[in-house]
């Protein structure tokens, strides 16, 4: 028996960001991206842990707007191409670096690369990316988890109780749609909290949700065992804290692995690198330069002059790390261990994206220490949080403290300065949008005004999204928030009107639908 | 440096300019006098001035020289209402120690309330239900929001907006929810108790299990625990009471760091900013700042960098040749081109021409630059993104 547990869990998400009233979107790089540099590295590592009969376990969520993405075939149409653009590229590179044999060596690194990232895309999963997850899950090594249907801040609408029960129903019958049963846990948008949440997931048959630490610890009453135990909340979903320790150990200074010299550079890319003429046909349409994903140096050192990338030195770097992090998982299991008496579970959330695209080398970290803790040692095992409420059921029971994970622990990254002008019209919205539901959720159907309830209800949970006020808060891309944000409450209020006075656009809706198909089968009676 | 506390964002948020934002002195909530004749942030066509210092700095796309080509089909949706008028005042705990309240009146609604108020004023007050008053604040027609420090956790408030009549009753205008500001420590009720609830036992099946047993406004988990402390017949098997270690909350909390985890509360997603910003200030070069160093330290200490960049666009005809301070450049089909390079003191002349494809007629201008940078001790330059020296310098 092992002493304790390890729960490593990864948060996908992007807010749904598509286009198609433009042949090219700097914003839907952020999917892109992700997708070659964190979604199949993560799907690659798995198949390989599987492969290797390696034990292991992840949980990750994937939430309803990145699932609607990776389903979508005009994106999925727009990565194969930008893939093929990138593909295109270096293939100049290879020939542009032929007589400098270290950068013409990582030119081929990244041709290998890219070449698999389309062999993996197109072949291997035929653009089925989420097919691609349920996978694992069938398989029992991954557990998925859904979120927020658009990742909207519940407790900046807590006065709306149909309003947060929509984010939870709308994701939960999302989630039945791609995976094919019910999610057992839930990733609350930003581990944002207010006691109570717990009834809604209680209703949707969520068995359990992450927090920040704070958040358990600050319970009420003061949980015997920290965060190293989930406590049951009054109404029966679970909460765990995440882990002080190993958040710190991959991201302070001391110890954090990401910014070791060794480690590829984010910032150095070919698209600001490279004369503008040559790099011209693979930056943005306006001219503007933007990162194409060909980085060639190493972060080297705490100066501005850079050495070139070396990827297996990176690689060992990697392992070491992963040693260095298992290594101290066992001696904190150990000691906690002694202490509790039980088997602690130590809970290690981060963000996905974080694994590959931010740190690059991130994936490869993780497969050593999958790889390492099922043969290097016995201290703990890696498990996810369903499994460990079936192995162990018996908790105590405490209300966790309202808190989010974000900057402070509470909703100011959210609501400040920048961004709390969006909540009279996001509140004025679900006001609306539960006005409707109410009229007219008894009545015989029509076709065209459910499809604009529909549509509605599709607009104001897009504009709850809670990237766009951390988005206006984090002052990158504010135009383009901003902007989302007022075009889906603009939307809304037309189809608010149009549905009131039975004069329903049927142009406007189709174009309404056309740019936002998400949640295709959304039973807008959820907010009667 | 990172901004990593809200602290020191001034709280009564909306500014007349960007200019005045970034002068803004940390100080407590302002009245909002100040800024009753400032258009709504929502009727901006830009977006709102936000943390100066962690603008990234990005240059907007420039504007292409041919015209604009037509926008997709309802592109332009008009602008949101500054108001809506339904009166709701919204309360809202954003943490331990601040307040936010917003409501949802018009300006000539305020104005009505102000004239039906013997004195011509309207307040809104917070105050803890069945105890004190802690706010009272004048709100002006035009007004919108406050944020208001409480420095008070585990605290229930309301709030509350109208004037007061001739007897000194207070005529409520609106009147929000009651909400409970959050914990700031653990709580000091160590009571323990646990429940068995076993996973495979949906929590609808376990909810029929107890139906009649269960008591009013009880959950699930409360009440599966009581039924298990009298010995309920259930079919699965539940913990008799487990015995926790004495003093154990206490040794976990100590080996967490104590108080220190109200310091690292650093949520991931800040992390991954940090690490971005970290990154960009360091030339590409570090990590993030130590969590446990305390975000409240130096990374609030005031700072200030500036830096310029230079885009040059422009277009002609497609196919005319094109050079720029001498060299022939590559036209897009459209007939634009665009520079964008960094700009460091010095001076700079580029002249551009361009001559007609078949050659019979030449255009050419000359831009000039000048930069020269004065500035106090402590001001950095804004790290950049590589980007091609420039051309044309002349000193």
């Amino acid at each position: 028996m092992p002493l304790g547990y390890v729960a490593p869990i990864l948060h996908a998400h992007l807010p749904f960001v598509r286009h198609p009233e433009y042949p090219e979107f700097l914003e839907e790089d952020w999917f892109y991206e992700a997708i070659t540099e964190t979604y199949l590295p993560l799907l690659d590592m798995m198949e390989g842990l599987v492969r290797d009969g390696v034990p292991f376990r992840l949980t990750m969520s994937l939430t309803p707007p990145l699932c609607a993405m990776m389903r979508d075939p005009m994106l999925q149409e727009r990565y194969v191409h930008g893939l093929e653009k990138l593909l295109e590229l270096i293939g100049k590179e290879l020939e542009r670096t032929r007589h400098d044999p270290v950068f013409h060596e990582l030119a081929r690194f990244y041709h290998d690369r890219l070449h698999q990232c389309r062999q993996m895309f197109c072949d291997r999963y035929r653009r089925d990316l989420v097919g691609a997850f349920r996978k694992f899950q069938d398989a029992g090594v991954l557990e998925i988890i859904t979120c927020g249907a658009t990742h909207g801040f519940l407790p900046l609408m807590r006065e709306f109780p149909q309003a947060v029960r929509a984010q939870i129903q709308v994701a939960r019958n999302d989630y039945r749609n791609c995976f094919g049963r019910d999610p057992r846990g839930i990733w609350l948008p930003e581990c944002a909290y207010y006691p109570g949440v717990e009834n809604y997931l209680q209703e949707a048959e969520i068995r359990w949700f992450i927090l920040d630490a704070h958040g358990v610890l600050y319970a009420e009453p003061r949980p015997a065992y920290g965060v190293f135990a989930p406590v049951f909340t009054q109404a029966g979903p679970a909460a765990f804290g995440r882990d002080i320790e190993s958040s710190k150990q991959v991201w302070s200074a001391e110890e954090g692995y990401p910014g070791d010299g060794d480690y590829r550079d984010f910032y150095r890319d070919c698209g600001f690198d490279l004369e503008y003429d040559y790099i011209r046909p693979y930056i943005q349409p306006n001219g503007m330069r933007k990162f194409t994903g060909l980085k060639y140096y190493r972060i080297t050192g705490k100066t501005p002059h850079k050495e070139p990338y070396r990827p297996w030195v990176a690689r060992e770097r990697a392992a070491a790390h992963a040693g260095n992090f298992m290594f101290n998982r066992e001696k904190q299991i150990e000691h906690l261990r002694r202490e509790m008496g039980v088997e602690p579970i130590v809970v290690c959330p981060y963000d996905a994206e974080l694994y590959g695209h931010w740190w690059y080398e991130g994936p490869m970290f993780l497969d050593y220490l999958f790889r390492k803790t099922a043969y290097d040692q016995k201290t703990f095992e890696m498990i996810t949080p369903s499994e460990f409420l079936g192995r162990h059921n018996t908790h105590q029971i405490a209300t966790p403290s309202a808190s989010s994970w974000g900057n402070e622990g509470h909703w100011s990254v959210w609501l400040e300065g920048s961004n709390a002008w969006i909540y009279p019209h996001l509140h004025m919205a679900t006001v609306r949008m539960i006005e409707l539901a109410g009229r007219f959720h008894q009545t015989q159907p029509h076709q065209l005004r459910d499809r604009a309830l529909r549509q509605a209800a599709r607009e104001l949970l897009l504009a709850q999204s809670s990237d766009w006020a951390f988005i206006m808060k984090t002052g990158t891309m504010v135009p383009y928030a901003v902007k989302r944000t007022k075009d889906h409450l603009l939307r809304f209020n037309r189809l608010y009107d149009q549905i009131l006075a039975d004069r329903v656009d049927e142009s406007f809706l189709g174009n309404c639908e056309w740019r936002n198909p998400i949640f295709l089968d959304l039973d807008w009676r959820v907010y009667a | 440096m990172p901004k990593t506390s809200q602290k020191t964002k001034k709280p009564a948020a909306k500014k007349s300019s960007p200019a005045k934002k970034a002068v803004a002195k940390k100080s407590a909530p302002r009245k909002k006098t100040e800024i009753a004749s400032v258009v709504s942030p929502r009727l901006r066509e830009s977006p709102l001035p936000v943390d100066q210092s962690a603008h990234k700095f990005v240059l907007q796309p420039f504007a292409p020289s041919t015209p604009e080509p037509e926008l997709p089909a309802y592109e332009y949706l008009g602008e949101l209402p500054e108001s809506y008028g339904t009166r709701r005042l919204f309360l809202a705990a954003r943490d331990p120690r601040w307040l936010y309240a917003y409501w949802d009146f018009s300006w000539q609604q305020l104005r009505d309330a102000e004239q039906e108020s013997p004195e011509g004023k309207v307040f809104l007050q917070i105050y803890i239900p069945g105890a004190e008053r802690v706010h009272q604040i004048q709100v002006f027609p035009g007004s919108r929001e406050w944020y208001l420090p409480v420095h008070r956790p585990a605290t229930l408030f309301q709030a509350e907006l109208g004037y007061y009549r001739h007897d000194g009753s207070f005529h409520r205008l609106g009147v929000s929810d009651e909400i409970l500001t959050p914990r700031d420590d653990p709580s000091p009720n160590r009571e323990v108790e646990f429940v068995t609830i076993p996973f495979h036992y949906s929590f609808r099946q376990l909810l029929d299990l107890i139906r009649n047993e269960i008591r009013p406004g009880e959950g699930l988990a409360k009440a599966l625990a009581r039924l298990q402390r009298e010995g309920y017949p259930l079919p699965f098997p539940y913990a008799l009471r487990r015995v926790v270690p004495s003093g154990l909350a206490d040794r976990i909390l100590e080996y967490l760091g104590g108080d220190l985890i109200r310091r690292i509360r650093v949520g991931s997603l800040e992390i991954t900013e940090t690490l971005r910003r970290r990154l960009l200030e360091l030339g590409s070069s570090g990590i993030p700042s130590s969590l446990s160093s305390g975000p409240r330290g130096q990374d609030r200490s005031f700072s200030m960098h500036v830096n310029a960049e230079l885009v040059i666009y422009g277009g002609t005809v497609p196919g005319a040749k094109v050079t720029v301070d001498g060299r022939e450049i590559h036209l897009r089909p459209d007939g634009t081109f665009s520079y964008h390079f960094t700009f460091p003191d010095g001076r700079f002349h580029i002249p551009i021409a361009a001559s007609a494809p078949d050659g019979q007629e030449e255009r050419s201008v000359l831009l000039s630059f000048l930069r020269l940078t004065d500035a106090t001790p402590g001001v950095d330059p804004t790290r950049q993104p590589p980007l091609p020296e420039p051309i044309g310098r002349t000193a």
